[in-house]
């Protein structure tokens, strides 16, 4: 139960890895340096900019504000197992159709805050989607295609 | 640094007596994890207290609502229990933060929330350019640089959470467990004007549940200012509670280094009007806002007359 390195197995995109790390390492770091993972991006570190969003057994989550010890036998969706395979999700799909990407740096915290409601609200209203997106931070301003892009899935989801 | 990850509430008592040197519990940890980055102050040991399912648990009793220290914001505020007999809450869980905190920061967690400090909270290295402050264990303080007496620290740090208002107006009550110990304290006993003991819990309880019981209060309500919506901690939140009897009660959070709550009976004053005018005064007069916050003081006063005359506008 103790040691001075933590011994986790976590879900990661339906793949099981078991790595002992330092208790202090973060989900981000684990993610990114561990693993290689490195389409959830370190902006603030600190919990502010949003673009760290996974998904931790199932609800966006902020993947710097967790200590990978604490996510021990947890299942992590990141933005590399959104697709499926080659096909793109809708909302990624989306994205692209829209012109909602611009830098491309919150990008892949969009699609998990998108994805996210669209599990659980498939007719999402713009205040929802508002809602949904306003814990990160859009550097390029670009929200208002981002939020189009979110209604455009929703519509090609229900199809 | 070792972790610890207990499945119930005596094993984390188990825990707490056998290992040596100090520890923290660790509940969300939206607050925590972003403290031991920046802190040269890391403990011993973290213990975790996201798998100990008894105190994740909402539950509604015959006079009561219990509401356990682990239930996340998000559950709270999307609850049908908690939306059908205490809207209110809810509300006040959907104002915290952004979404992606809310699935992870607790009820818990938001009621022991620290105070906040535009000098303290800093990373040691800046902070360490000004000279040490009296939370991090220095000699003054560096917001009130005239508070200068060791011996009775004052610190300012303001106090924060977005549920202790309407808890204070719905008079809730706090389960408190060590390991041979169960009390409760009533949420109106429980916090300190210091910001830095901020609370009467000790280093070695844990906050179990929240009792809640049958709401004297027909109409609650509270309101939060803040620069960005979808984040910061109150800068000012005022909440409001009408008895069926019209008294009136009024709960300030963010300015000052404790939560304020007062109640006003109806029948000491001539009719209501003069009853929120009265509340309205003393709010102002209570609170007191630093120069240093990120509204003006005089603003957050006339803020303080605008929400409660807004909300009580909707009773």
């Amino acid at each position: 139960m103790t040691s001075s390195k933590a011994i986790i197995n976590i879900d990661v995109n339906d793949t099981i890895y078991e790595r002992a790390i330092e208790p202090t390492l973060t989900l981000l770091d684990f993610l990114r340096i561990e693993l290689g993972l490195s389409g959830t991006k370190k902006g603030c570190d600190n919990g502010e900019c949003g673009c760290c969003t996974i998904h931790l057994d199932g609800r966006p989550v902020l993947a710097c504000l967790i200590l990978a010890a604490e996510a021990q036998g947890s299942k992590v969706v990141t933005i590399e197992g959104v697709a499926n395979g080659e096909q793109l999700h809708s909302l990624q799909s989306a994205m692209v159709e829209e012109g909602a990407i611009q830098c491309g740096f919150c990008t892949p915290a969009m699609v998990m805050n998108g994805v996210a409601l669209l599990k659980n609200n498939s007719r999402p209203n713009q205040e929802e989607i508002k809602e949904c997106i306003s814990g990160t931070i859009c550097r390029c301003t670009g929200y208002t295609k981002i939020e189009k892009a979110i209604t455009s899935a929703s519509k090609e989801m229900l199809k | 640094m070792l972790t610890h990850s207990p499945k119930t509430v005596d094993e984390l008592f188990l825990i707490t007596n056998k290992i040596k040197g100090s520890y923290l519990f660790h509940a969300g940890g939206t607050d925590l994890v972003p403290y031991l980055k920046s802190s040269s102050d890391i403990p011993n040991n973290i213990i975790f207290l996201n798998r100990v399912t008894s105190i994740s648990e909402i539950t509604v009793h015959a006079d009561s609502l219990s509401i356990g220290s682990m239930v996340t914001l998000d559950q709270l505020a999307n609850n049908p229990l908690i939306n059908k007999n205490c809207s209110t809450l809810a509300d006040a869980a959907r104002l915290i933060a952004s979404p992606q905190i809310r699935c992870k920061g607790t009820v818990g967690g938001n009621i022991l929330v620290d105070n906040r400090c535009h000098f303290y909270n800093q990373s040691p290295f800046n902070r360490g350019s000004h000279g040490e402050c009296f939370k991090a264990g220095g000699s003054s303080c560096q917001l009130v640089p005239s508070t200068k007496s060791s011996d009775h620290p004052t610190c300012r740090a303001r106090s924060v959470s977005d549920l202790v208002p309407t808890l204070l107006i719905l008079n809730a009550s706090l389960v408190v467990r060590s390991a041979d110990l169960e009390r409760k304290i009533s949420v109106r006993d429980f916090f300190k004007d210091d910001g830095i003991t901020r609370n009467t819990l000790k280093v070695e309880e844990i906050v179990v549940s929240i009792e809640i019981p049958d709401q004297e209060c027909s109409f609650v309500k509270y309101r939060k200012l803040r620069i960005r919506n979808a984040i910061d901690f109150p800068a000012l939140g005022v909440a409001v509670g009408i008895k069926k009897s019209r008294d009136l009660s009024v709960a300030i959070t963010g300015v000052n280094t404790a939560p304020l709550f007062h109640s006003y009976q109806l029948s000491d004053f001539s009719d209501f009007e003069q009853m929120v005018a009265h509340a309205c005064s003393e709010g102002k007069k209570r609170i007191k806002p630093l120069k240093q916050d990120a509204f003006p003081p005089a603003y957050k006063k006339l803020m303080v007359d605008q929400f409660i005359r807004s909300m009580i506008s909707e009773y």
